[in-house]
């Protein structure tokens, strides 16, 4: 009646961003806001946030850009895509040339894709280590048997890309191949639906409980670092929102398209980012800014100091890893499930499940390489600022023109 | 003589006109039937004879009416009328002898015809063209008739299957509501839900399944609510398979579920008519399965399970109240031995230091590890219970206090086990049972030991993991085209209108819309005038 449609709610959409952005920024960013900004932090989280407002814009006029010229026909009519490849950037190009451009975009989107998994996959480690998960050894992926310990997330994930992703296959669908990887996107958007409020828990405790550790203090402002470098780091933050790009990959799904719900969309990112702002202000303000700096898992460890009332947990630091756990869930398994989308237009005649394999075990390659949570923090950082987020922008935009190209060509051709 | 059955378990013979011939056929396919009953009569009228041949099966059917109905009138209140004279032809419409007229304003129609719209006293009475139809009709405690130069035979409605009365419902006991429940008879069951409904527009599409059980099932639907769609999905589903016998609802549910290997059942059973009768008008299916005291109703979902028929009955805050507890009690019946391993074991850090303590003190003579000594209760518990439930009433009642009771106390007074144990077992226990549905729960106490297990692996980390994969494993999960988890996820399909019955019970009046089962264009349930 309603399943197999190939299509997702505006409210999954919203909780599939607005959790991987969560997830994908709590972690760090009080961590790194408190080392790169030191004392102006505050005006420095205000920077990332003024710094995201145009990052999501771009991603908006990109998707807009988009809307306009592969779903409105060349009269300006809105038209119905003639396959699913239309209804997804890169795709678009990829599916109309056929050409190695499109698929040249396509690898790359894939391989930036799979970097990034293989810093959740530290991250996790990395959280998994404050979680005092048994048999654990060490904090870092240096170890091996650490990768072990990591290794049921990650089937469980798997299990997530794909039970999602085996949509049933609709006869006489154009560019069924292509459309395959991305069928069962509705079951994706479900499991976002069902763990979304699970995710924000500890975080409602913070502030419920943390607020009054606050020491305000920390925050008189003050700017005592060039602007050149403010900017930067700034900018450096921007690394973590990079999952807001997924918005690219999961408009064409919506089930019905209309302007507003985007605005509804970069509102729902904003307010997540805003939110991420406000507990990373709190933290800092429980932990001291210098404090924080020096503690990495500082969103973690901040639960050890905050108090139930009437003496029910002694502690309750370990019960709270529970959810972030499910945060690094979320990472992996939205990464997981776009590479494997992705992976499924490159390979059509390939099974999903083979794929995903493909994509831990180089992901896990990765990881063995750079194994350190500080270390990989930092190369991910410079990565992301050199290559990734100047990527998320230009390969769409170089997708959009390939289309427009392959569409002039096809009119040519028509015209002839 | 041999007979000869197709790969459907069907006979492909004709009636024959010669009653010799379906004398001979009906025999050798009834031979060393101890209950088959056949009679051959000649109708001795005015201008000649007729042979007849009667047939049915013995403690299935109402001889009596057959008596009453058939044979009396045909051999006695009719005999000394002429067989052969013809009527008035706007009696019947067809299947005249020959057309033409005997006598003026009459016209002759034949034998059959003439039997059957006057000579009998019946009003259950089909006419069936083939023998496999009229075995089937037989087969269902049914009387056939079979008359001399005639291609077809009479059918009357004459059933009267072993049954019991309709009774107080067992497994879904409420204190509130009506106290009937199914039986095993089809017409029972189909009657208790007409009682309740009295729409024309209530259908009911009859059929059967199994080519040895030949096991009736009927759909019944409001035909003006349930999604077409879903109708046919249904239909098509059941046609995709054949199977030797359906003896109960249950295998039914089993072949018609989608993923046969999730522990979580995709379709809901009831042994109550008001439940069926209230997913009837909320635009979902009923199946009503012959010899089965349980309907199955499609599609479903997992708040569904949690939804109890006295619900309905009582005011909405106490069905609120009742519903956050059965809630609750899931969460309680999955997580918390699992939880309790996962925490003494790895982090005892997070317990106060009293309660720490407590546990301490009474695990100081334990010898087994904490995993062992949950195991070994649970265990126990789920032994009883199954004792309990194959025994008879009373025994059953004493099983479950020797075992509760005593075997619990030695088990603890033997260190065997310590008292926080019983104490997080029979929370589970008592949890497990406030869960409306007996097959629902089942699948809590069937995961409850994967994340006990996975938690003295683990710890609170590989509870996490069951707990994703169990979530993973629901979001995919889906009833007949409604996603299973509804309205937690994909709400918004139904403006989140699906919220009205789902952990809160809404006021009645405030439930003016129909949940996402019936059509878009039929939605409205209440309103005020």
């Amino acid at each position: 009646m309603f399943s197999h449609n190939g299509k997702i709610s505006e409210k999954q959409m919203h909780r599939m961003l607005v959790l991987s952005v969560f997830a994908g920024t709590i972690f760090v960013i009080p961590y790194l806001s408190a080392r790169l900004f030191a004392a102006s932090v505050v005006p420095g989280l205000f920077l990332f946030f003024l710094l995201t407002c145009i990052y999501v814009i771009c991603i908006y006029g990109i998707s807009r850009c988009y809307e306009n010229n592969v779903h409105f026909d060349n009269e300006g009519k809105r038209k119905e895509p003639e396959n699913y490849n239309e209804t997804s950037w890169g795709l678009a190009a990829e599916a109309k040339n056929g050409g190695i451009a499109g698929r040249l975009i396509l690898l790359l989107q894939f391989l930036r894709q799979l970097v990034r998994l293989a810093f959740y996959i530290v991250l996790s480690i990395a959280v998994l280590g404050e979680a005092q998960v048994p048999f654990m050894p060490g904090k870092g992926a240096g170890n091996l048997a650490n990768l072990f310990i990591i290794l049921p997330l990650l089937l469980v994930a798997v299990y997530g890309a794909n039970v999602t992703g085996e949509g049933k296959k609709e006869e006489g669908k154009k560019g069924e191949n292509l459309f395959r990887g991305c069928l069962g996107i509705e079951k994706q958007g479900r499991i976002y639906e069902m763990i979304f409020w699970v995710l924000f828990i500890p975080f409602f405790l913070v502030i419920i409980f943390g607020l009054k550790e606050v020491d305000y203090s920390v925050f008189l402002p003050h700017l005592d670092m060039s602007f050149g470098r403010f900017i930067l780091c700034g900018y450096l933050l921007l690394v973590f929102l990079l999952p807001v790009e997924n918005y690219l990959y999961v408009r064409p799904f919506l089930q019905t398209r209309e302007e507003r719900k985007d605005k509804k969309s970069f509102f729902a990112i904003l307010l997540t980012v805003w939110i991420v702002i406000v507990l990373s202000v709190l933290l800092l303000g429980i932990y001291g800014i210098k404090g924080a700096g020096e503690e990495e898992m500082i969103t973690i460890s901040i639960m050890r100091y905050i108090r139930l009332p009437f003496g029910i947990l002694e502690r309750f630091d370990v019960l709270m890893v529970w959810f972030f756990m499910m945060g690094c869930f979320v990472l992996i398994c939205e990464t997981l499930y776009f590479s494997g989308y992705l992976l499924s237009v490159l390979f059509p005649k390939a099974k999903r499940i083979c794929l995903l394999g493909v994509v831990v075990i180089l992901a896990l390659v990765i990881v063995v390489f750079v194994p350190e949570y500080p270390a990989v923090l930092t190369v991910f950082l410079r990565y992301g600022a050199v290559i990734d987020i100047p990527l998320s922008v230009v390969l769409p935009l170089l997708g959009l023109t390939l289309t427009k190209l392959a569409r002039g060509g096809v009119q040519n051709e028509k015209e002839q | 003589m041999k007979i000869k059955y197709n790969e459907k378990n069907e006979l492909d013979l004709p009636i024959s006109r010669k009653l010799e011939t379906n004398i001979e056929t009906l025999q050798a396919i009834f031979s060393d039937w101890g209950d088959f009953v056949e009679k051959q009569f000649v109708l001795e009228r005015e201008n000649g004879s007729l042979g007849m041949y009667i047939i049915y099966i013995d403690g299935l059917t109402d001889n009596e009416m057959v008596e009453r109905t058939i044979t009396r009138p045909l051999l006695y209140e009719w005999r000394d009328t002429d067989i052969k004279k013809g009527f008035k032809a706007e009696v019947v419409s067809e299947d005249f002898d020959d057309g033409k007229s005997q006598d003026s304003g009459e016209k002759k129609v034949s034998v059959f015809e003439r039997i059957f719209h006057h000579q009998t006293e019946a009003v259950d009475l089909v006419q069936k063209d083939t023998l496999m139809d009229a075995i089937a009709c037989v087969l269902n405690g049914d009387t056939a008739i079979f008359i001399d130069g005639e291609d077809k035979a009479l059918v009357l409605s004459t059933k009267r299957l072993p049954t019991r009365s309709v009774d107080s419902p067992k497994k879904e006991a409420g204190l509130k509501g009506p106290r009937d429940s199914f039986t095993e008879n089809f017409r029972t069951n189909t009657a208790l839900l007409r009682r309740r409904i009295k729409d024309p527009k209530m259908k009911e599409k009859q059929d059967y399944l199994g080519q040895r059980s030949r096991t009736v099932y009927g759909l019944m639907y409001m035909e003006d609510l349930v999604h077409p769609s879903l109708l046919a999905a249904i239909e098509k589903k059941l046609e995709s398979f054949t199977i030797d016998s359906i003896f109960d609802s249950g295998m039914l549910v089993h072949l018609l579920e989608e993923k046969w290997y999730s522990p979580f059942p995709q379709i809901q059973t009831t042994e109550r008519p008001d439940k069926a009768a209230s997913a009837i008008s909320e635009g979902r299916v009923v199946l009503v399965v012959d010899n089965s005291p349980e309907v199955i109703i499609l599609p479903t979902t997992l708040n569904t399970f949690f939804q109890a028929a006295d619900d309905y009955y009582n005011r909405f805050a106490v069905a609120t109240f009742a519903r956050v507890l059965r809630y609750l009690a899931a969460y309680i019946t999955i997580l918390l031995p699992g939880l309790y391993i996962a925490i003494t074991c790895y982090y005892p850090q997070v317990l106060p230091t009293e309660f720490l303590l407590a546990i301490v003190g009474a695990r100081s003579d334990v010898t087994f590890p904490i995993v062992v000594e949950v195991l070994l209760m649970e265990l126990l518990f789920e032994l009883l219970r199954e004792a309990g439930i194959r025994l008879p009433g009373q025994m059953g009642n004493t099983i479950g206090v020797v075992g509760g009771l005593i075997v619990g106390q030695a088990a603890v007074e033997a260190s065997l086990v310590s008292t926080i144990v019983v104490i997080v077992v029979a929370l589970t226990a008592i949890a497990s049972f406030a869960i409306p549905n007996e097959e629902f729960s089942s699948t809590f106490r069937l995961l409850k030991f994967l994340l006990i297990i996975l938690g003295a692996v683990w710890g609170l980390y590989g509870i996490m993991l069951g707990i994703l994969v169990i979530n993973i494993h629901l979001a995919s999960l889906e009833s007949f085209g409604i996603p299973y988890m509804m309205p937690m996820v994909s709400g918004s399909i139904d403006n989140e209108l699906e919220y009205q019955d789902f952990i809160m019970r809404k006021p009645l009046f405030t439930m003016r819309k129909r949940p996402v089962y019936a059509r878009r264009d039929n939605r409205t349930r209440f309103r005020r005038w």
